[in-house]
């Protein structure tokens, strides 16, 4: 790994992530790959969750905890996103406070990009827009954790095991967080017809 | 209409930063760079100080005098009254869980679970082996909570458009037959299968908040019950907080601070101060933010709606 140059794995798109990481243990430049390969989307992330002003500085954050703890990362994992969503994860949970308040006060521009072609997603989009307030409601009142799990799902697309190698817990309980997150959000999404009873709802459904 | 693409259609409005927004975290992580390692955290016993530190912040943060009592040996206070020691509650616990007998549930029954937050009561009529059509009832709102049966499961919600819509999904049975009873299987199944290491305070933590969501998010047989307090008793570090809220006698996990990226809230299992029977779960976050859910009342019913004689 000594022999890696900086320049060797800047330039080169087949080294990945396990062996910067290694590499950087030797010399530490080597770990900017990491931060030019997956700092745009970490960036976006906490963004995401708790706006652009405070995303430069938890980004910073990140790197420099991922740095700092780059010996304990598990060199079987080629790929350093889930262990980096991890830590942003960690920095966002120190800030949950704000991160309610901003989405019980709504102060969140719904992004424009809608996903192409798929009617679901148009009606999801639809349904995103009409309920925007008590969702984002929902989402403020879920557990920390349960909201951890479903946003990085949701929003971030990762699979069940990429959240529980980001947040250091078994896919069991991520399955079951986000079943549960589910439940509470689907409670919103049926009160958009309150008259429903339960027997209507099991007749049209 | 999959409620996880509205949830999708709620993401905030995010392009990726340009370089040029890079910059500043870019230069900080070079700066580190140059750093001596010697000046590099030393994760363990950085995650140890922080531990007993946090502990006493957070309990702070919910009882005023709280007495944080080692859950290692029976211990009193010279002068005062008993003061109890965690495997001592757990057992208690445990002892109380035994008092009901033991029923065991038909598949196509439900349990009904009744919890409060502090803010509000949910009501959860779940099916027991994941394949019925269950019900949620919050606060005032009623909703289904659809059964997976051949793999695929009714789309819930109130958007007339989407009703018959169906999604792919998997049984979440409310009810595991296979739970084990004795205490090492019993901490791997909490720990989802593997090998339970009580020196590690993220595994901890987990253990602790496992154990809370399975009792609020499933039906266990009361010997069962019984055998995860028994079991939880085994746990070394585990702190009794004699004024929890609600007057409840609180057992508190140790706080992860080092380890795991999520596990730094304090997690406290809930008993009666009388009985020492199971109330709940309350988790306490760095600020002194606290999220708890008591378990009201648990038992298995025929149908949705349907309340349990007891």
């Amino acid at each position: 790994m000594n022999q890696l140059s900086v320049q060797a794995v800047v330039g080169g798109d087949h080294v990945d992530d396990a062996a910067a990481i290694e590499g950087s243990l030797v010399q530490s430049e080597l770990f900017a790959v990491i931060f030019d390969r997956h700092a745009p989307y970490i960036h976006r992330y906490l963004a995401r969750r708790l706006g652009r002003e405070i995303a430069e500085d938890l980004l910073a954050e990140t790197f420099l905890v991922a740095f700092r703890r780059r010996r304990s990362y598990d060199l079987g994992r080629g790929d350093a996103r889930p262990w980096l969503y991890g830590i942003a994860t960690n920095l966002v949970s120190q800030h949950r406070r704000d991160e309610v308040r901003r989405l019980r006060l709504r102060r969140v521009d719904l992004a424009t990009e809608v996903s192409p072609g798929h009617a679901d997603r148009i009606a999801a989009r639809v349904t995103a827009q009409s309920m925007r307030g008590p969702l984002t409601a929902a989402l403020a009142g879920l557990s920390p954790d349960d909201r951890d799990v479903l946003l990085l799902i949701a929003w971030e697309q990762l699979t069940y095991e990429e959240v529980a190698a980001a947040l250091g817990i078994p896919v069991g309980t991520v399955r079951s967080r986000l079943n549960r997150a589910r439940r509470k959000v689907r409670t919103v999404l049926g009160d958009g017809n309150p008259a429903m009873t339960f027997q209507e709802v099991l007749d049209n459904g | 209409m999959d409620d996880l693409h509205v949830i999708e259609a709620l993401r905030p409005e995010a392009p990726l930063p340009t370089a040029l927004e890079l910059g500043a975290a870019r230069g900080r992580l070079f700066a580190e760079f140059a750093t001596p390692p010697a000046a590099e955290n030393t994760p363990r016993s950085r995650g140890r100080l922080l531990w007993f530190a946090g502990a006493g912040v957070a309990a702070a943060a919910v009882v005023a005098a709280a007495v944080l009592v080692p859950g290692g040996g029976p211990s009193t206070t010279p002068s005062g009254p008993k003061v109890l020691n965690a495997a001592q509650v757990l057992t208690d616990a445990a002892a109380a869980a035994r008092t009901s007998p033991d029923v065991v549930p038909r598949p196509d029954q439900f349990v009904y679970i009744k919890t409060n937050s502090g803010h509000e009561t949910d009501q959860m009529w779940l099916s027991i082996d994941g394949t019925h059509d269950g019900l949620i009832v919050n606060g005032a709102t009623r909703t289904l909570n659809p059964g997976c049966r051949d793999g695929r499961q009714a789309v819930a919600g109130g958007d007339n458009t989407a009703h018959g819509a169906t999604q792919p999904c998997q049984p979440q049975p409310a009810y595991d037959p296979s739970l084990p009873t004795s205490p090492d299987a019993l901490l791997r199944y909490l720990s989802n299968g593997r090998t339970f290491d009580p020196s590690q305070p993220s595994e901890l933590n987990q253990v602790g908040k496992a154990i809370g969501e399975l009792f609020t998010d499933s039906y266990v047989l009361p010997s069962k019950r019984a055998a995860v307090f028994e079991a939880a008793a085994k746990i070394p570090g585990l702190q009794v907080v004699p004024n929890a809220p609600g007057g409840a006698i609180g057992v508190a996990w140790p706080l992860d601070k080092g380890g795991s990226p999520t596990g730094n809230d304090s997690t406290e299992l809930l008993f009666r101060s009388t009985t020492h029977a199971y109330l709940g779960i309350t988790t306490v976050g760095e600020k002194g933010e606290q999220g708890s859910e008591y378990l009201l009342q648990v038992g298995i019913v025929d149908k949705p709606g349907d309340l349990p004689s007891s």
